[in-house]
């Protein structure tokens, strides 16, 4: 352990902060603006290189500790070493890299004031003071990640406290609850967007609640560091994200950058929640597939079986924890690109259709990508447990499923086409038949088939070696309550939804009074899939489990892809702004269908008969391949969509007030974009390996807190 | 373990050979890498790229067979109409300008003019309907319109960058108008 | 099939292909056993002799495909909606004739009243005409649409209210609007506005087809009046190579005149322009 020189990379960088934040005002912003270069350098490339490789980092060391106390608190709850010991793995990972973060951000932070003093002087004029709460709030950050890695041990006891600190304990977490929900319901705060407010709550506040409740003894204390040590990331990271968000849509500022507004406008500017909210399951997702690719290149180069098993199943739970995330992901992005729009058509329009469509059809490949190859990941899996045989037939139509949505995903509304082909057509550059599948009802109805599918994948792999399903009338009251309130859901987000639509106004969407057919049609078939809800439920509960995920799984994927998918195009012929709800419409039925048809599988095969139990490690190399492959994929989409997001701006540095005079003012070229991501990819790697392998031999000088055996057999599934 | 990271490494460059290549294949297609629309040097070669690209000028004049416009006069040898480069062609049309004008117009005169006020005295056969370029959307700056006087005068003239930078009254008047325009949206 | 999506999908069947033989070391075995029984030559040495000759012909028949020069024009993109230079304060514009302001009601009632309403110069001759054969008639009651006989009703009964006028104001905008269209744009995007005008064919990019969805019903309404007043010249550089042959509109027609072709446009066409999401 050396725990004095990562700590001493720190603890500069709050004081160069602070020194830079002094004497700098907004009178920056009318002076001409000036560049420097370091070295002769393209500056610009320089800071998209550092923001790029700074930010893999940043994300890991935020997403990490995400799952990182949840694996451990499903370790204290279930009283299973193996998890702790695994939750202990992954923090390992992370305490290496967060120096390295810290380090990077500094040299970030640098970077920009020295090459663009002008513009940095102007933000740092704007968010004087929410720059020293960053640096405040990286000291909690700092100051609860060593607690957690670093009391592990120490707060590792399970003896309980007396009942009145538990009662203490519980008191403060109901007046936190009471608090979160007072926030939510704007009792207190600043005026801000909704959107903001439920990440306030959800995201700071309840977790807060939820960790004081449940301490009970000094394990439980440990795990309130660790919710801590979230709220801190969470926190680091929405306030960085601001400063983006503001330069994409400036609020709380005129034309000409003098501040006509509050700070508080400024930070929680159109994009900075959307942002943050996309950010938030991205950086999961990716920290999941970070601790995935160790996993995986532990287990290509483990001597032992028992290494074997133990990587498999950490490489297993890391990408279960990745999918999870990634599920939501596009309908953030949905959010996130509407946002765009509401902020600005011009800067949608040149997203989706303008400069960066074809970057968007790569960022459809890399996302396409992920989703085979996790269904491949879990294929492989499958390999692996006994009675998975059954299941295989199923495979191929889930394959062609996706790789037909896939296809039709990929098929560009403005296709590249030579001058023959361009005759072939009769002159039009549309295919007469095959640009349907460029438009927006096509693509909406295939990415949700796809994670339909995806869910299947995963459905059919839980129940691999299960006999026979389980009867929940005997299983009590929890089973029947769980399945009700998943029902509830359901019913609740697309019952409302429905109803909505029933009072939705033609006028409401500038649309002529003959066109409320259209939303009927749809609120109706919402209702119909409430129905299918009810009978799901109803049948789960008869113990006809199966036939319930069946029909609810198929009247959704009805609804959402074949129905919508051509009533999308009717709509869009007929009432093209409505088009919108549809997909909205869309998304609730797919949650819907996904927190219904979990709850039934969950008690479906609970205690069930098994064929044979889980082999950890057997499992085809290739898989482990797939595994890496996810995260470099993963990596790269990151650097693409941040090159979207950061090239958005156009020549403007803050669009619409501060215009950017550099000589690189202008759009790079997909290949620039690809050879700069690739690049930052490539060092991310270089260096997280570098790290991982300087964790390893401290490892090897230490001893792990809880010495469980490898997990050879099956343990309950994360 | 080491050859395990050996391996894993040669994945990961596999995949980002894939990725470089198709962000190549998607650039290639979709016009080619252009040219940083940044800064460029006043010269001849700067004012191609201007012409060609972002100057946007190619959409109406060709230069020789150059390109396919028609729609403005072609700025190189082409057909009777035009048996001179506009290098060369300049300075015809600068002394009949000097006749109408009474004002010494030399060569390079008539190209600021051309640009600058575009109306001013239109080529026989041609409609006066020349975009503004240096208001948007086109919004070249001073520098950029002064390279594509350098481009036009390579064009079977003599390429005179002193005289662009310092040129008589007449253009003067026109430079002032334009370096006005040029600096509007920015700092 | 656009050679480029058959590689797409191609490519797809054959990772699809590669997915399903190799998910399990049971398929992968199933697979690649007879490849090797064949490539031992269990089925007879003269098919694996010929396999063995063929594959090496083949890719080199696909190498000389691919580096043989031949005269074909290279494949070329467009970008759809070319915006990099579009100014942002046109983004927010409405069509100003869609929603006349009551002034101009006002004017127009008064002018129906007294029998003088003024038409734009161009339409002027038609009009004079057609009111010196029906001289016992409205003047308006040739612009023959539900809206302006609700108003030249209510006219005649003295019960003019503010939206019937309105709805009469945009039907003799809409007028005058197609008009226009039918003088400046109808010889390329056509009378159906289906982008098949007499002259559509004549051009390497087709005119535009309006009634197709993916056009201007997907842009704001400023958008459209930017391409009309810019034209094929104003647009940025990654609008190449295929360049719009679009006059700039703003050199011979008005600002109003431009508004009432919009008007008139998206009306024939059946479309409604996208409407800015709001917050």
């Amino acid at each position: 352990m050396i725990p004095t020189p990562r700590l001493g990379a720190l603890r500069w960088l709050p004081a160069v902060l602070a020194c830079m934040l002094l004497g700098a005002g907004a009178a920056w912003a009318l002076e001409p603006n000036e560049y420097r270069q370091l070295l002769g350098l393209d500056s610009r490339r320089l800071i998209w290189f550092l923001a790029q490789v700074k930010l893999f980092f940043a994300a890991f060391v935020l997403g990490v500790p995400l799952f990182a106390v949840t694996i451990e608190y499903i370790g204290w709850r279930t009283n299973d070493a193996k998890y702790d010991k695994l939750a202990y793995e992954f923090t390992s990972l992370l305490s290496v890299a967060y120096a390295t973060t810290a380090a990077l951000g500094g040299l970030f932070a640098f970077a920009l004031y020295g090459l663009y003093p002008t513009f940095m002087g102007y933000m740092t004029g704007i968010f004087r003071d929410v720059m020293f709460l960053y640096a405040l709030l990286f000291f909690a950050e700092t100051f609860t990640l060593y607690l957690y890695y670093y009391g592990w041990n120490w707060l590792g006891g399970r003896t309980p406290f007396s009942l009145a600190v538990q009662r203490l304990f519980k008191g403060l977490g109901i007046a936190v609850l009471a608090l979160t929900v007072l926030f939510l319901a704007g009792g207190f705060g600043p005026p801000m967007r909704g959107d903001t407010r439920w990440f306030m709550a959800l995201l700071y506040l309840l977790p807060v609640a939820a960790g004081l409740f449940i301490i009970r003894d000094a394990k439980g204390v440990h795990i309130f560091i660790g919710i801590l040590l979230n709220v801190a990331g969470t926190a680091i990271m929405q306030v960085a994200n601001s400063w983006a968000g503001f330069m994409m849509s400036p609020q709380g500022v005129d034309k000409e950058g003098v501040l006509t507004g509050t700070v508080w406008q400024a930070f929680e500017n159109v994009l900075a929640t959307p942002i943050a909210v996309h950010r938030m399951l991205g950086n999961m997702a990716f920290g999941g597939l970070i601790a995935g690719a160790y996993a995986a290149v532990k287990f290509i180069g483990a001597k032992t079986e028992d290494e074997k098993a133990h990587y498999d199943w950490m490489g297993y739970v890391a990408n279960f924890i990745a999918i999870s995330a990634l599920i939501p992901l596009p309908f953030a992005g949905y959010y996130l690109g509407r946002e765009v729009y509401s902020f600005s058509a011009v800067m949608g329009n040149n997203m989706m259709g303008g400069d960066f469509s074809w970057t968007f059809i790569i960022q459809a490949v890399l996302v396409g990508s992920l989703f085979i190859l996790s269904n491949y990941y879990l294929w492989t899996g499958m390999t692996r447990i006994p009675g998975a045989e059954r299941y295989y037939g199923y495979i191929k139509y889930i394959l062609g499923a996706l790789v037909v949505s896939f296809a039709i995903w990929l098929t560009p509304h403005n296709l590249p086409l030579t001058g023959t082909e361009v005759g072939q057509m009769g002159g039009s550059q549309y295919h007469p038949t095959l640009k349907f599948m460029g438009l927006m009802p096509a693509k909406n109805a295939v990415i949700n088939l796809i994670i339909l599918s995806t869910f299947f994948s995963f459905l059919l792999y839980r129940r691999g070696n299960k006999l026979d399903a389980v009867a929940i009338s005997a299983q009590g009251w929890l089973a029947r309550g769980v399945i009700l309130a998943a029902a509830a859901v359901s019913l609740y987000i697309v019952g409302q939804y429905a109803l909505s639509l029933f009072l939705l106004e033609p006028k409401a969407l500038d649309l002529p009074a003959d066109r409320a057919g259209y939303f009927r049609v749809l609120a109706w078939l919402l209702v119909a899939h409430c129905a299918a809800a009810v009978a799901a439920a109803a049948l789960a509960l008869a113990d006809r489990g199966k036939l319930a995920q069946n029909l609810f799984m198929a009247v959704t994927a009805f609804n959402v892809t074949l129905f919508l998918g051509v009533y999308g195009f009717v709509v869009m012929e007929k009432a093209s702004p409505f088009l919108r709800n549809i997909a909205v419409a869309q998304f609730l039925m797919i949650i819907a269908c996904l927190v219904l048809v979990t709850a039934i599988d969950v008690f479906l095969f609970r205690g069930a008969r098994e064929v044979g139990r889980l082999q950890w490690g057997r499992i085809p190399v290739r898989s482990q391949y797939a595994l890496l492959a996810l995260s470099f994929v993963i990596t790269m989409n990151m650097g693409l969509m941040g090159f979207i997001r950061s090239g958005l701006r156009g020549d403007w540095h803050i669009v619409g007030v501060m215009r950017d005079t550099s000589p690189w003012s202008f759009t790079p070229s997909n290949f620039t974009m690809t050879q700069m991501v690739s690049l930052s990819v490539l060092v991310f790697m270089v260096s997280i390996a570098f790290m991982f392998w300087l964790g390893g031999i401290m490892a090897k000088h230490k001893s792990p807190p809880a010495e469980a055996p490898a997990p050879r057999e099956e343990p309950t599934r994360a | 373990m080491r050859s395990a990271v050996g391996r894993v490494f040669v994945f990961l460059l596999l995949i980002l050979g894939t990725f470089l290549w198709i962000g190549q294949a998607v650039t290639a297609l979709t016009g080619g890498e252009k040219a940083a629309a940044g800064a460029v040097e006043v010269s001849p070669e700067g004012g191609e790229t201007i012409f060609w690209g972002k100057g946007r000028c190619f959409t109406c004049h060709s230069v020789g067979d150059r390109g396919s416009a028609v729609r403005g006069p072609n700025q190189g040898v082409f057909g009777e109409k035009f048996p001179l480069p506009i290098g060369a062609r300049a300075e015809e049309r600068a002394k009949e300008r000097s006749t109408k004008t009474g004002q010494n117009y030399v060569a390079l005169d008539y190209l600021v003019e051309s640009v600058a006020d575009p109306g001013a005295y239109v080529v026989e056969g041609y409609k006066n309907e020349m975009a503004i370029v240096y208001a948007p959307p086109i919004a070249l700056e001073l520098k950029e319109i002064k390279a594509v006087l350098a481009y036009l005068q390579s064009q079977g003239g003599e390429v005179d960058l002193e005289a662009i930078e310092k040129p008589s009254e007449v253009s003067q008047k026109y430079y002032a108008k334009m370096a006005a325009a040029g600096r509007r949206g920015r700092r | 099939m656009p050679g480029a999506l058959v590689f797409i999908y191609m490519t797809l069947a054959l990772i699809a292909l590669a997915i399903l033989v190799t998910f399990s070391d049971r398929h992968m075995h199933e697979f690649v056993r007879p490849v090797k029984r064949f490539l031992r030559g269990d089925f007879g040495r003269v098919p694996r002799a010929a396999v063995l000759a063929l594959v090496p012909l083949l890719a080199g028949w696909q190498v000389w495909d691919i580096t043989a020069p031949d005269v074909a024009v290279p494949a070329a993109l467009r970008i759809q909606h070319p915006s990099s230079n579009f100014p942002k304060s046109f983004e927010t514009l409405k069509n100003p004739l869609a929603n006349p302001p009551e002034a101009d009601v006002q004017a127009f009632v008064e002018q129906a009243k007294a029998g003088n309403v003024a038409f734009i110069a161009q339409v002027e001759a038609d009009v004079k005409r057609w009111r010196e054969a029906n001289a016992d008639r409205h003047g308006l009651e040739f612009i023959a649409t539900a809206p302006m006989k609700k108003f030249l009703d209510a006219l005649k009964a003295g019960t003019v209210d503010p939206q019937t006028a309105k709805a009469a104001l945009v039907e003799k905008y809409l007028f005058e609007g197609r008009a226009l269209y039918a003088m400046n744009c109808r010889a390329c995007h056509g009378d159906s506005t289906a982008g098949d005008g007499p002259m559509a064919d004549g051009f390497k990019l087709r005119p535009i087809n309006f009634t197709d969805n993916g056009t201007i019903e997907t842009i704001v309404e400023g958008y459209t009046f930017w391409r009309v007043t810019n034209g094929g010249p104003g647009l940025p550089t990654e609008a190449t190579p295929w360049d719009s042959a679009m006059p700039e509109w703003k050199l011979s027609l008005t600002e109003e005149e431009r508004w009432k072709i919009i008007l008139a446009e998206y009306d024939l066409a059946q479309k409604t322009p996208r409407i800015p999401e709001s917050h």
